[in-house]
């Protein structure tokens, strides 16, 4: 490898998907691959300057973090990647992907004005205001209702009846997506860097498959390029796309790695991998073969201080 | 006088007109208005283009400010709109991202003022990023909204722009409280991360009673953000920030409250502001992407350091009447202007 690369893995608990990654991390010849609980860390902020603190770690000597980011942290994750951004570290993600990932009306923004194609969508702030914007959509129509950071609804529907029944369902809501549906094949992409791989659900006589019943597809030219982009407008480098026809529906940063494994036979877990040993390379890595020499050096030193006190 | 049906703020065209353009005789009857007016300080509305300003409000919004900020709008902008963020709604089609009001496209204004409060973060946010991208002058961002609705990373971002302030910590959950306590130690300020008007901070004696806090907070799913705790003199100092001008004003807490705070019953008047809180509130200002907001500063035995800094500031009608929004329409106006 010629450099030294230590990895980080962040999560709240050492799932199986973290325990593959790690071991694909040694298997790579890594040099220090450490899980740590993301509840043990904490931020300090001191006049001039912050740390980033979890009993004895020490997190500048690190090349790059593996980060599960988790939409409900994002109020302790985005000041974090913040921090970890000044101190040259890679992650998959960057600061403002937790704030876009938690809030799904934002992210459609994003997405839209990073020029990606979305489903046609409407964001109304009151189920009156949603009522009024539905006119001018076609049915079918998918509707999302949120309060605080909840999704409190969620309903698929197919005429003006059924809208009407739903706003008068809906209390106190603090924003409504409203999308457009083209009853055509869901895809779910997973993207890892420029690496992709897709899965599909079909539209069968019983309607639309279930998730866990998605076949491996392929996308075109243009909506691999679009589905690579839409990641990348959400400030990251890894996670799941959901399309229709092309058009993004949906962008999940924090995707299921063990559902891609087994529904496309790759080793998702080693392209991951990949994707960090070229990172690292491209942004070099925080220790050379000097520094390897040094660390040698270092771990002799007491051995050779022991034996010139036996000598004497 | 008005009905209270008109009074009603959904949303208001001053010159009542449709067009986006004026008519000639509007425009005259506009630049009548402003002649009209020989006491105001700002008497540029003598350009070619008529001058239109958009204000979202919160859903809940204080009306005594918003109809103060909208009379003192209709004396310099040619047309004034106030939606209520609730009533707006966001097209994305084709790769367009629309703001609008009513099915009709909010477009051709000069200046777009949101005054969002952290409770509609859902909406704010998305509102806040539809707008990036329309060409009109906004004086706060989307990152501006997210970082101050974080207490403590607002800290964060001053402390790594060399502002002062006052050790903060943050932590997930009580695993990790020992690394924090070792650089605040106690008593501590604890503070939840989207706290207001003073409500969500608390003083910590000891850690017995942190531990139980922190155990409710973590029930809750929610953040903590600790505060090394700086013994005041039950004052602060709010710093309004315009444009490069600086309104500084000193705050009183309530007899035997230990904030400061306005809204739990203090007083306040305006001081002369020093170079030192100038130079502190601009920096503040300029490191969260802000041309108005208000930057509260406490004086510590090692000089001031920034304990927050307000994205939607009340601007203190009680005490200082209408100086703060008139300072922020006239700052607007000029903005407005090429």
């Amino acid at each position: 490898m010629g450099v030294i690369m230590k990895v980080l893995l962040l999560s709240k608990k050492k799932t199986a998907d973290m325990i593959k990654l790690k071991k694909e991390f040694n298997k790579a010849g890594f040099d220090k691959v450490e899980w740590r609980s993301i509840r043990d860390v904490s931020l300090i902020s001191k006049r001039k300057r912050t740390l980033i603190k979890s009993n004895d770690l020490n997190i500048e000597e690190y090349d790059a973090i593996y980060l599960k980011p988790y939409p409900k942290l994002a109020p302790f994750l985005e000041p974090f990647l913040d921090e970890v951004l000044t101190k040259d570290i890679y992650v998959q993600v960057m600061p403002g992907a937790m704030f876009l990932n938690a809030i799904p009306t934002l992210q459609i923004i994003s997405i839209s004005n990073h020029g990606s194609p979305v489903l046609n969508t409407k964001i109304a702030g009151s189920t009156q205001t949603m009522l009024q914007e539905a006119k001018t959509m076609k049915f079918p129509l998918k509707i999302s209702a949120y309060k605080d950071s909840e999704k409190i609804h969620e309903a698929f529907l197919d005429s003006e009846k059924s809208l009407s029944a739903i706003a008068q369902s809906l209390q106190k809501v603090d924003s409504i997506l409203i999308q457009e549906e083209l009853n055509e094949e869901i895809k779910h992409s997973l993207v890892i860097g420029e690496k992709v791989f897709t899965v599909g659900r079909k539209i069968t006589e019983d309607g639309l498959q279930l998730k866990n019943k998605s076949k491996i597809t392929k996308l075109t030219e243009q909506e691999k390029e679009n589905v690579i982009k839409a990641i990348k407008s959400c400030n990251s480098e890894i996670g799941e796309v959901t399309t229709q026809k092309g058009k993004i529906a949906e962008i999940d940063i924090n995707p299921n790695l063990e559902f891609y494994e087994e529904k496309t036979g790759e080793n998702i877990y080693e392209v991951i991998c990949k994707h960090y040993i070229e990172r690292i390379e491209k942004f070099g890595a925080k220790k050379d073969v000097n520094d390897e020499l040094k660390v040698i050096t270092n771990f002799f030193k007491p051995l050779v201080k022991k034996i010139g006190e036996i000598k004497k | 006088m008005k009905t209270t049906k008109q009074k009603k703020i959904i949303l208001r065209n001053t010159k009542k007109t449709k067009t986006n353009k004026p008519t000639k005789k509007i425009k005259e009857k506009n630049n009548k208005k402003i002649s009209e007016k020989p006491k105001e300080k700002f008497t540029e509305k003598n350009s070619e283009k008529p001058k239109k300003l958009l204000i979202i409000s919160s859903k809940q919004y204080k009306k005594a400010t918003i109809n103060a900020m909208l009379e003192e709008s209709k004396k310099l902008f040619d047309s004034v709109f106030l939606v209520p963020i609730n009533k707006l709604s966001i097209e994305c089609e084709q790769g367009k991202v629309k703001l609008c009001y009513k099915g009709k496209t909010l477009e051709d204004f000069d200046v777009c003022y949101p005054r969002l409060s952290a409770n509609d973060f859902l909406l704010s946010e998305a509102v806040l990023k539809a707008i990036e991208n329309m060409n009109m002058y906004v004086p706060v961002s989307l990152y501006s909204y997210q970082v101050c609705n974080n207490k403590y990373y607002t800290e964060q971002v001053l402390a790594n722009n060399k502002v002062p302030t006052v050790i903060s910590t943050l932590l997930i959950s009580p695993n990790a409280i020992d690394d924090a306590l070792k650089e605040t130690g106690f008593p501590v300020v604890v503070k939840l991360l989207n706290g207001f008007a003073g409500k969500g901070v608390m003083l910590v004696e000891n850690k017995k009673q942190l531990t139980a806090i922190l155990d409710t907070v973590h029930l809750f799913e929610d953040f903590v953000s600790t505060q090394k705790f700086i013994k005041g003199k039950n004052s602060d100092i709010r710093c309004y920030v315009i444009g490069k001008k600086v309104i500084t004003v000193k705050r009183y807490g309530k007899k035997g409250e230990w904030r400061a705070n306005v809204s739990r019953g203090g007083t306040a008047e305006e001081i002369e502001s020093t170079p030192e809180l100038k130079n502190i509130a601009l920096n503040s200002a300029r490191a969260l992407g802000m041309d108005i907001c208000a930057v509260d500063v406490m004086e510590t035995h090692n000089g001031y350091v920034v304990i927050e800094v307000n994205f939607m500031p009340g601007p203190f009608m009680k005490f200082l009447d209408r100086k703060i929004i008139k300072e922020w329409i006239q700052y607007l106006y000029k903005r407005a202007s090429p």
